[in-house]
């Protein structure tokens, strides 16, 4: 009976890390703030005001890839607006207003109008980004 | 595979530091698993203090953290030297372990060999899951930005919704990722991978010294292959920076704790600081003491009679657990941040509980009993803890029905789910049943050693001494 346990679990075991050590070793980044990104942060940081909340506007509907960009700004305010979930706007509207926030990074397709006046482009290995300044 | 040298040295050096302030609670000991214990229950009290030192000191609660451990290395130091001076006045060392000639229990090692370096491998290979970035390692940056807990993970950070309650969550993972970085200098995400090949580390030897009490090296040795080729445990999020590993590592710790305790130890009971651990590491430490802490209660109880003098005995300990839980408690109250996650227990949230439940235990029994995570572990341990109910010593009658009732609670906690359950069950169960794994293993190394007519008894109770 012990044996048949331990079997079923070298079994599983078996069957599981050679998967996932393919999926790992294809697929997953080893760095999940590798160098480049961290030179295209710091090119947006660059262009924005000292500590001047943002916000970040992606199509993704998670937020991993803004949660990266909000813990690389840290402390920097970054707000996630990701069009994926639905129209950003009556959001960006009530966090503009409570927290002051007139820029954006913008990442992928153009969003919809969120009163962008100025984009200037931060090219980066992976996905260029847009930083932008909203219409006051 | 990255290996960052001076990280994996910090991260070393820091589990050093834990196990000397360890050993200032529990008392000098030699051997592997005192080691062990003294690692966990160090890190467990370095993280509970926490929460004072923010309170007293707000920007500088990370760096007394790490002045105390090197007080309390000063200390170990100091006791070394002393000893040295006397002969020994440290406890004698136990008899060093049989080495492992037997051929099988070689075998066996080599099988728990092979996922542990998977482990080491992915680990490292891998950068993070979801939560080992968007919530452990980003509290690990709070912490070290602003030098002690604070109230809100972002300041105005009420935007962030569900995120906002990871602020509550335990911090002896973050504190150990946040030392790391404060050591290095530097706050990279990179460098925090080492510290989960301490916790698994710490897992297996916890896995061994629990077995031990109660088989042989050989179903010691299977115990901890079997707990070392669950995939809950040596791949997916446990690679990934989650603290469910860490928390298995503290429950293997205490269920050896518990079963070698002869007699109380006062305040420096093990199990009393590996409690304590539990409730640091993560927010569901809080149902595995309550489980833990009825099931000891319980054998308190076994034989029966004289229950107020082996009380008496443990009174101190009980005081350790009752002021983490307290302290516990203040930084919830302080935090002020609800769990979104889940829905007070109020009359109005029991009829939906009571209908969804149907579907919560079937989701739950689905991942219990998915072949491809844990083979056929669950079912044999539901054999075992039959055999041990039947006619095992208490305090393994009292394990079996602990990690049965935890995998139950934890099941429960779904029926109060603001996320939609089956999601929820989905991206959760397996991570929480693996904390409960090396304890069910051992559940099953007792019923092996039972069923073999060998002597499942070490963790019996005798009435004076009444256990840990």
């Amino acid at each position: 009976m012990a044996a048949v346990v331990l079997a079923a679990a070298a079994a599983v075991s078996a069957l599981r890390v050679p998967r996932e050590m393919r999926t790992v070793f294809s697929y997953a980044p080893p760095d999940v703030t590798p160098p480049e990104l961290r030179a295209q942060v710091a090119r947006a940081e660059a262009l924005l005001p000292p500590g001047a909340p943002v916000f970040f506007v992606t199509a993704d509907s998670d937020s991993w890839r803004c949660g990266i960009w909000q813990r690389l700004m840290y402390p920097r305010l970054v707000f996630c607006l990701l069009t994926g979930l639905g129209d950003p706007r009556p959001q960006a509207a009530a966090l503009a207003q409570r927290f002051a926030v007139r820029h954006a990074i913008v990442m992928g397709p153009p969003p919809p109008d969120l009163a962008f006046v100025r984009r200037r482009a931060i090219p980066g290995e992976h996905q260029p980004v847009e930083v932008a300044e909203m219409r006051r | 595979v990255t290996l960052r040298l001076s990280a994996h040295l910090w991260t070393l050096a820091l589990a050093a530091g834990f196990a000397f302030l360890g050993r200032r609670l529990l008392g000098a000991r030699r051997g592997a698993q005192a080691w062990n214990e003294a690692f966990l229950a160090g890190a467990g009290a370095a993280a509970t203090l926490l929460f004072p030192l923010s309170l007293l000191w707000p920007r500088h609660a990370l760096v007394l953290t790490a002045l105390l451990l090197g007080a309390a290395a000063v200390a170990e130091a100091a006791a070394w030297a002393h000893a040295r001076r006397r002969g020994s006045a440290v406890e004698p060392a136990p008899a060093p372990p049989p080495r492992p000639r037997d051929r099988a229990v070689l075998a066996l090692l080599v099988l728990a060999a092979v996922p542990a370096v998977a482990f080491a491998v992915l680990n490292l290979r891998t950068s993070y899951a979801w939560d080992g970035f968007q919530i452990w390692a980003t509290k690990a940056l709070a912490l070290h930005h602003h030098g002690g807990l604070t109230r809100e993970l972002w300041p105005g950070g009420v935007y962030e919704g569900q995120s906002a309650r990871t602020v509550t969550y335990p911090p002896l993972l973050p504190l150990y990722e946040a030392l790391v970085a404060v050591f290095r200098r530097s706050f990279d995400f990179n460098d925090f991978k080492p510290v989960f090949l301490v916790f698994y580390v710490s897992l297996l030897v916890s896995t061994w010294h629990a077995a031990r009490a109660v088989t042989g090296a050989r179903g010691a040795a299977g115990t901890v292959a079997l707990v070392a080729l669950l995939p809950p445990l040596s791949t997916s999020t446990s690679t990934g920076g989650y603290a469910d590993l860490p928390l298995a590592a503290v429950v293997a710790a205490l269920v050896a704790a518990v079963l070698a305790a002869r007699a109380p130890h006062g305040w420096r009971a093990p199990a009393a600081w590996l409690l304590v651990a539990l409730l640091a590491v993560k927010s569901e430490g809080l149902i595995l003491l309550a489980v833990a802490g009825a099931a000891i209660l319980w054998t308190w109880t076994r034989p029966r009679g004289a229950w107020g003098p082996r009380v008496r005995g443990h009174l101190p300990a009980l005081a350790v657990v009752a002021a983490a839980l307290a302290l516990r408690g203040a930084y919830l109250a302080w935090t002020g941040v609800g769990d979104t996650a889940y829905a007070a227990l109020t009359p109005a949230a029991v009829p939906p509980a009571v209908q969804r439940a149907p579907l919560v235990l079937a989701r739950c029994l689905r991942w219990l009993l998915r072949p491809a995570d844990w083979g056929l572990f669950w079912p044999a341990f539901a054999c075992a803890a039959a055999v041990v109910m039947r006619a095992g010593p208490a305090r393994l009658r009292a394990l079996a029905a602990a990690v049965a009732a935890a995998a139950a609670a934890f099941a429960s906690t779904y029926l109060l789910s603001t996320i939609p359950p089956d999601w929820h069950i989905d991206r959760s169960y397996t991570r929480l049943l693996s904390q409960l794994a090396p304890a069910a293993a051992v559940v099953m190394a007792a019923a092996y050693e039972r069923l073999r007519g060998g002597d499942a008894g070490p963790g019996d109770v005798s009435p004076s001494a009444p256990g840990p």
